[in-house]
């Protein structure tokens, strides 16, 4: 063969491979945006403040960045923090809250010219119905925080998540009037939109680690195994949208669609269906990004209940209206009947 | 379909949130009625006590 003959062959070649690598980039690009929008995760589980934006890789699998806090350590000094207990102070009869560690904390419980809150969460929860600002500032504070070196760009949606139903309420209610402060958009917040996501302390949601790509959210059915020590296997069956789990005495591996294994062994070859996390950090990242990843996945049952709730808070408003009515009339009756009296 | 689902929930959610801001706010409106009212309903207590004499001396007369 001429020497021009094989450039012209290596030539195509090389042509062909950029329209092959061009189709498998196409096809993980097609198959990411069905299900799949950068998040913006705030982790409040266990009392602690974490917050993560979770992305793509080229393959489709799902991933988290973390996005550091920024926190008044002991004597004043400024640390960045990934993880961080709730904690903050202020000066007494002021505004400005400052989001502290606990040795911080501990520093300002002496000094009594100081307000300290342990927990903000928690600090919330004790706050009267009519008090929601006092929360408000607090949660700005921390949140503002966040967003110092944040510009937005890298994420569509924002997720609260906590462990404590009772914190919901007062987390939702907050959101209208903490998100415009944040990002200070007017009426289009991704703030204002957040969505926030109870997980209960009972509830497992160790199998969600398994889907961790788009395409695993696509299943209605699946059996995986869960390797998590030398001598604990644990059998996780996805059916109807719902995992449960079982122990298992033998194991026979060629049956599950999926196999994870938490920290035991480094493997030098990652067998095709396995899932290898090198620690329990990982694993819990990756329990609740799927967890987040699949949550996304509304179903009518989760639509359904937010309507009724819906309904009801027009119920409400309908009858505190009439209510105001009847309290404008009594209002004006008492005004007329003071007139008369003063008249005479 | 799920990001229609997905899509129909956060229009309830903004929904759901912006009745919550509307109750808090006819909550505080009724609760400065309601101190409107006490107040002026003090006020007429305190017409009728100077126009008319206690119930007391009336049933005496």
């Amino acid at each position: 063969m001429k020497v021009a003959d094989a450039q012209k062959d290596q030539t195509a070649l090389q042509g062909l491979i950029r329209i092959f690598e061009n189709m498998i980039v196409q096809a993980v690009e097609a198959t990411a945006s069905t299900a799949f929008e950068p998040l913006m995760v705030i982790d409040m589980r266990f009392g602690m403040f974490a917050a993560f934006i979770i992305s793509l890789r080229a393959d489709g699998t799902v991933y988290g960045i973390p996005r550091p806090l920024e926190v008044e350590e002991a004597h004043q000094i400024p640390a960045t923090r990934l993880r961080t207990p709730m904690c903050a102070y202020r000066k007494k009869k002021t505004q400005n809250w400052i989001v502290c560690s606990e040795g911080r904390l501990k520093e300002k419980v002496s000094e009594p010219e100081f307000e300290v809150v342990e927990s903000v969460l928690d600090y919330g929860l004790t706050l009267p119905e009519n008090d929601r600002l006092t929360f408000v500032r607090l949660w700005h504070a921390f949140l503002g925080r966040l967003t110092s070196t944040d510009s937005g760009q890298d994420y569509n949606r924002v997720i609260f998540v906590v462990d404590n139903g009772d914190v919901v309420p007062i987390i939702e209610q907050s959101i209208p009037l903490v998100g415009e402060k944040i990002d200070k958009s007017k009426g289009d917040s991704k703030w204002q939109s957040a969505l926030v996501v109870c997980i209960d302390a009972t509830l497992d949601i160790s199998g969600f680690a398994f889907l961790n790509t788009p395409r695993d959210l696509q299943v209605s059915q699946g059996l995986y195994l869960l390797l998590r020590g030398e001598s604990s296997a644990v059998e996780a069956a996805f059916e109807d949208s719902q995992f449960s789990y079982a122990s298992m005495q033998s194991i026979a591996l060629s049956k599950y669609h999926k196999i994870a294994v938490v920290g035991i062994i480094t493997p030098a070859v990652i067998p095709q269906n396995t899932l290898y996390f090198p620690n329990e950090d990982q694993f819990q990242n990756a329990c609740l990004t799927g967890y987040l990843h699949w949550w996304l996945q509304i179903d009518g049952r989760r639509v359904e209940e937010l309507r009724q709730r819906y309904i009801l808070l027009e119920q409400q408003l309908a009858t505190k209206k009439k209510e105001t009515e009847g309290l404008v009339g009594l209002l004006n009756r008492l005004k007329t009947v003071l007139q008369h009296i003063n008249q005479q | 379909m799920q990001r229609n689902n997905l899509s129909e929930y956060l229009e309830l959610q903004h929904a759901v949130r912006t009745l919550q801001i509307e109750l808090q706010n006819e909550d505080a409106v009724q609760q400065q009625m309601r101190e409107q009212i006490a107040g002026l309903h003090n006020r007429l207590k305190a017409s009728f006590a100077e126009y008319w004499p206690p119930l007391r001396e009336r049933q005496v007369e």
